[in-house]
């Protein structure tokens, strides 16, 4: 027996601990709502976060590849599907030549067939450090030296062994830096510059990998990008090009930006209702069944209002119990929704086919206190009506029995 | 100082249906500290009626219930609440232990419902034990005989030590020789200074008290069954 003073809180917990099926089914209920918007919310936002970093990642107006490519390139840079596919080098003078065109540069694919170092086939992109202007800005960001013959910079899921080299096709290369997480399918990329690349083709070439037989890696690339004069519409530099020569398939990096965006628009609308239509009917379940349950209390009620209890008091009793069941079940939806979401994040993200890029620290841990906050709202919400209708002056609830 | 309560033309009005009853009529009582009376009537004659007028549960439609001359009881629910948590001690009718506390905080509860200093521990083993329950403490109301659920209650009207008491058939589970117990202890209470207000059915309880009224449809009579 405890001589601790009996306060509407010890009240509360008593209340809520002696009818523990009730109490457990509505915390069960309010932990699915926490586990709803906690997952809803880390999803929505990497989303953006890795639509955003991939347009910053971009850094192109245009990119050129050769005809029929254009889901290739897609692939590599949205969802990491490594490819390659090559045209003719002088694309890239043809390019430059074209009216409204500021600078180009080009790149050069190759992939790896599975490799001790990765989970998944590995994407080479070869730049030329002469006319890049999409790769390098990322590189000095960790790395402020130029990148060497031999080097590579890796993607954040790329992991090098612990003296920083990978090996490929036989042959060990330094790791010279890693790339901070873009959540797009360019962290599973690793950058070299072109002389690697067709050091790295050759080698591929030794190790029979028979598909590149007929290409020239001097004379080939896979790609151009290209930036736009100022003053000059995307449509018309396009047109441009295409007029310019054949064979060639002309993206806009905006309009691929887009696409995922309205993709993404549709997935976040979809979250939302979801996460909406729940916590509507959660709280209409709740408010039923807290007056459900104090239609049930009645006499225990009356009791209290008997022995001196305001209806101020008694309203106070059933909104704690209220908060104390959604402060529960908040805070465990919330948890196990953390410990689930956070640590598939790299599978949600492959099984999106999105760019996926999970909030830090602070992001993530704002997104649990909102979640915790809105299930613990449901408390008072769910139980106002029925707080309002114990607080009125005169005790309806009579003290007869067996009514 | 003892209690002064004055109750003059009461009445409660109660709609069945479409028409108008007065489940109380025109009830005049005068109670003093130290006094113990009974009121005795048959089922729905409105005795519960008029204890929850006097303890400011209910709003008679008309008429005055003074305490000490002022008539604090019919004014705000929080002023109310108050004055019934110190000044009456209730013994509803029928259960009215709160199933999920155990006897120990039944008893003290009426302690902590408003502002006090200090612990009542002490109090509530004394009127446990007084009552011949002490070894109950510990135990919930669904283990509890009827006439052991009865005394709690009874103890847990009397931890604020009120000036009035209202008991609502406070012995219908008890056996002879307990319902004697309790007169005892009622009437112990009311020459400390209490006025017991007491409603019951039970012939064996009316040698006790000072003063018997009965009640029929609603209105109080003074001359004795
Ligand atoms: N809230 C209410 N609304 C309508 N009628 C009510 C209400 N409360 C009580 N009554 C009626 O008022 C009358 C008096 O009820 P009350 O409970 O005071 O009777 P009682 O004398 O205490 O009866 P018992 O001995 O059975 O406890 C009864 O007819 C009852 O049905
Ligand atoms: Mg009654």
């Amino acid at each position: 027996m405890s001589n601790k003073p009996l306060t509407i809180w010890q009240l509360a917990v008593a209340n809520i601990k002696r009818k523990p099926l009730r109490t457990a089914g509505l915390i069960i209920i309010v932990a699915l709502v926490a586990f709803v918007l906690f997952a809803g919310g880390i999803l929505s936002v990497s989303l953006k976060n890795g639509l955003e970093s991939m347009k910053e990642r971009l850094g192109a107006d245009l990119l050129v590849v050769p005809v029929g490519y254009d889901e290739g390139v897609e692939g590599i840079i949205v969802k990491g599907e490594p490819a390659y596919f090559y045209f003719d080098k002088s694309v890239e003078t043809e390019l430059e030549k074209v009216e409204g065109v500021k600078s180009v540069s080009s790149q050069f694919y190759l992939t790896s067939l599975n490799q001790d170092c990765c989970s998944v086939p590995v994407q080479f992109i070869g730049f030329d450090p002469e006319t890049d202007f999409s790769i390098q800005p990322w590189i000095s960001e960790v790395y402020s030296k130029d990148i060497k013959d031999g080097e590579l910079i890796i993607g954040s899921d790329i992991t090098a062994d612990e003296n920083n080299r990978l090996k490929f096709f036989g042959e060990e290369y330094t790791v010279a830096a890693k790339l901070e997480e873009t959540g797009t399918g360019l962290d599973q990329a690793v950058y070299a510059n072109m002389n690697t690349l067709v050091h790295l083709f050759g080698a591929a070439k030794e190790k029979g990998l028979t598909f590149i037989d007929t290409i020239d890696p001097e004379s080939s690339v896979s790609s151009v990008l290209v930036r736009l004069e100022d003053g000059y519409d995307l449509d018309e530099v396009t047109h441009n090009i295409r007029a310019s020569s054949d064979g060639l398939q002309v993206i806009k990096t905006k309009s691929m930006v887009t696409g995922i965006a309205d993709d993404l628009d549709g997935l976040v609308s979809v979250i939302y209702v979801f996460a909406a239509l729940f916590l509507v009917v959660v709280l209409i379940m709740l408010v039923i069944v807290f007056s459900v349950t104090a239609n049930e209390r009645k006499k225990e009620f009356a009791t209290l209002r008997a022995l001196g209890a305001s209806g101020k008091k008694l309203a106070r009793l059933v909104i704690t119990e209220a908060l104390l069941i959604c402060g529960i079940g908040g805070s465990a939806g919330t948890i196990v929704s953390a410990v689930i979401v956070l640590s598939f994040s790299t599978y949600i993200g492959d099984r999106l086919g999105l760019p996926y890029l999970q909030p830090g620290i602070a992001g993530v841990f704002g997104i649990a206190l909102l979640a915790l906050a809105v299930s613990l709202g449901l408390g008072p919400l769910g139980s106002a009506y029925t707080a309002g209708r114990l607080n009125r002056r005169e005790v309806y609830l009579t003290m007869r029995e067996g009514e | 100082m003892t209690v002064h309560l004055e109750i003059k033309n009461l009445r409660k009005d109660y709609k069945r249906g479409e028409t108008v009853f007065s489940a109380v009529k025109d009830v005049n009582l005068e109670v003093n500290g130290g006094d113990f009376i009974s009121v005795v009537g048959h089922s729905g004659s409105g005795k519960s009626t008029l204890l929850n007028l006097i303890a400011g549960l209910l709003l008679p439609t008309s008429g005055e219930i003074l305490l000490d001359g002022e008539s604090a009881i019919i004014s705000s629910d929080d002023k109310a609440s108050r004055l019934r948590n110190t000044v009456i001690g209730h013994i509803p009718q029928g259960q009215s232990l709160l199933s999920n506390l155990t006897v120990f905080d039944n008893v003290r509860l009426p302690f902590y419902l408003s502002e006090r200093e200090g612990d009542p521990s002490a109090q509530v083993h004394e009127l446990l034990t007084g009552l011949g329950i002490g070894s109950l403490a510990g135990s919930y109301p669904n283990s509890l005989s009827g006439g052991e659920a009865r005394r709690v209650a009874i103890a847990r009207a009397l931890i604020n030590k009120p000036a009035i008491l209202l008991a609502d058939e406070p012995t219908s589970d008890l056996d002879a020789e307990n319902t004697d117990e309790i007169m005892l202890l009622f009437k112990r209470i009311a020459k400390e200074g209490t006025a017991v207000i007491m409603v019951t059915h039970d012939q064996r309880t009316l040698n006790a008290v000072d003063r018997s009224y009965t009640m029929e449809d609603g209105v109080l009579s003074n001359h004795s069954v």
